[in-house]
């Protein structure tokens, strides 16, 4: 508009003297530069707000949908469950205060700065949340160790009293030793998994991300480590069966 | 005294066939009673004869006095009864000795299928001992079979859960919001 204006008046130049024309232009400039300076000032912090209140609850949804979830979970310890929740709680009632001072502010430049902190001083997405996540799933991870590892010492103790009875429990023995052996390895991807997990901080989201990654590979191969000492474990438990009712 | 016409000899001879008749249906314990009587016998007349003839005279003339009034009297009856005495009495005791055998055998028969059955229940008593030995292991084996299969049940629901955070943790959607101001 400003520019059809200008362009409407240099027009008219051809027709007016120069000196009328200088001098609309200098009361338009008068008269409209502190409005629009003054307008522009006024929607930028009100943007702001609507973005960082945005931006909050957003975050908080998500916590609180994961926090929901985590309430669900089976096989979580309840030392992990207390610490996570806990951090949960608490970086989603910090986001909380930041949204009331946000509503509470009207200098763009302050809210600048909370908006910013929004983002900068929780990381929500790239690094909480996925943290949280890593050691849960890790627990997790380990309360499936837990398990295999009672598993293979009952098959283990079984086997020790088919031997008292006279039973041939080499082969069983033998499924042990390869259970109990992959069982290691996979204790060994867990703790790199936790390493990573461990290392992600909001001082470093970018590589937060790449420890995310590597986390999430160490708790696959755990995984895999642990599914194959689970196949032992099952045919273990078939072979014992084989003893106990031959032919069945 | 008069002297008897039977000598020690005679007499001897005439038990010894005695004997003989009655050693075929006496049984081996009253004719070695019976050997044994006589041979005491025989020699107590043996030693009668040498220092007191007068005890064979004695027993001679007894004897042959007997028998001659036995022959005298002539009595049918009385051979036919003493005969028959002689038979009853050999026969009572073949009789007692047969049924005695007879009574042993159906004992030892008894016994041996007494024992018999015993054995058979001995083996079936084992038999179902070593079964109910077989139960009771495969019950107890499988009791023990059945933990380990709940357990790798709860091993592979650990193994879901597992399986689930690794879900969540891909579902994260690490975007941060860009912020141009």
């Amino acid at each position: 508009m400003l520019f059809e204006f200008f362009s409407i008046c240099i027009k008219k130049l051809n027709y007016m003297k120069k000196s009328i024309a200088v001098l609309s232009l200098a009361l338009c400039a008068i008269l409209i530069a502190p409005n629009l300076v003054l307008g522009a000032r006024a929607l930028d912090a009100g943007k702001l707000q609507d973005l960082g209140l945005k931006m909050i609850d957003k975050r908080i949804g998500v916590i609180s949908k994961y926090d929901g979830r985590l309430d669900q979970t089976k096989y979580i310890s309840q030392p992990i469950l207390d610490k996570v929740q806990g951090e949960l709680s608490r970086v989603s009632g910090d986001l909380g205060e930041i949204k009331t001072e946000i509503q509470a502010e009207t200098d763009p430049e302050a809210l600048k700065v909370l908006v910013k902190s929004v983002v900068t001083s929780y990381y929500v997405y790239k690094v909480f949340l996925p943290q949280s996540a890593g050691i849960v799933s890790l627990d997790r991870m380990r309360a499936y160790e837990a398990k295999l590892t009672e598993l293979n010492s009952k098959i283990s103790a079984k086997a020790d009293e088919l031997e008292g009875q006279g039973e041939d429990v080499s082969e069983i023995r033998n499924l042990v030793s390869l259970a109990d052996g992959h069982l290691g390895t996979g204790n060994g991807h867990a703790a790199t998994a936790e390493g990573k997990f461990v290392g992600m901080s909001i001082s470093d989201p970018e590589g937060a991300k790449t420890l995310r990654m590597d986390g999430r590979s160490a708790l696959l191969n755990a995984r895999k480590s642990f599914s194959e000492a689970r196949t032992n474990m099952k045919n273990a438990i078939q072979a014992i069966k084989a003893l106990v009712k031959p032919g069945i | 005294m008069k002297h008897s016409k039977f000598s020690a000899k005679n007499i001897e001879q005439m038990l010894a066939m005695r004997g003989q008749r009655l050693e075929k249906k006496m049984s081996p314990v009253f004719q070695a009673r019976l050997d044994r009587k006589i041979a005491n016998k025989l020699y107590e007349l043996r030693l009668q004869n040498r220092q007191k003839y007068s005890y064979l005279e004695i027993f001679s003339n007894y004897f042959n006095s007997f028998v001659e009034n036995f022959m005298k009297t002539k009595s049918l009856v009385g051979i036919g009864v003493g005969t028959a005495l002689v038979v009853i009495l050999v026969l009572v005791g073949v009789s007692r000795r047969s049924g005695t055998g007879l009574g042993e055998l159906d004992s030892l028969l008894s016994n041996t299928d007494k024992t018999l059955n015993q054995l058979e229940q001995s083996l079936e008593d084992l038999d179902n001992i070593d079964s109910s030995l077989d139960d009771e292991k495969a019950l107890f084996l499988a009791v023990e079979t059945t933990d380990l299969d709940a357990l790798l049940k709860q091993v592979d629901s650990a193994g879901s859960a597992a399986d689930s955070s690794i879900s969540d943790l891909d579902s994260i959607d690490d975007g941060e919001d860009e912020i141009s101001i």
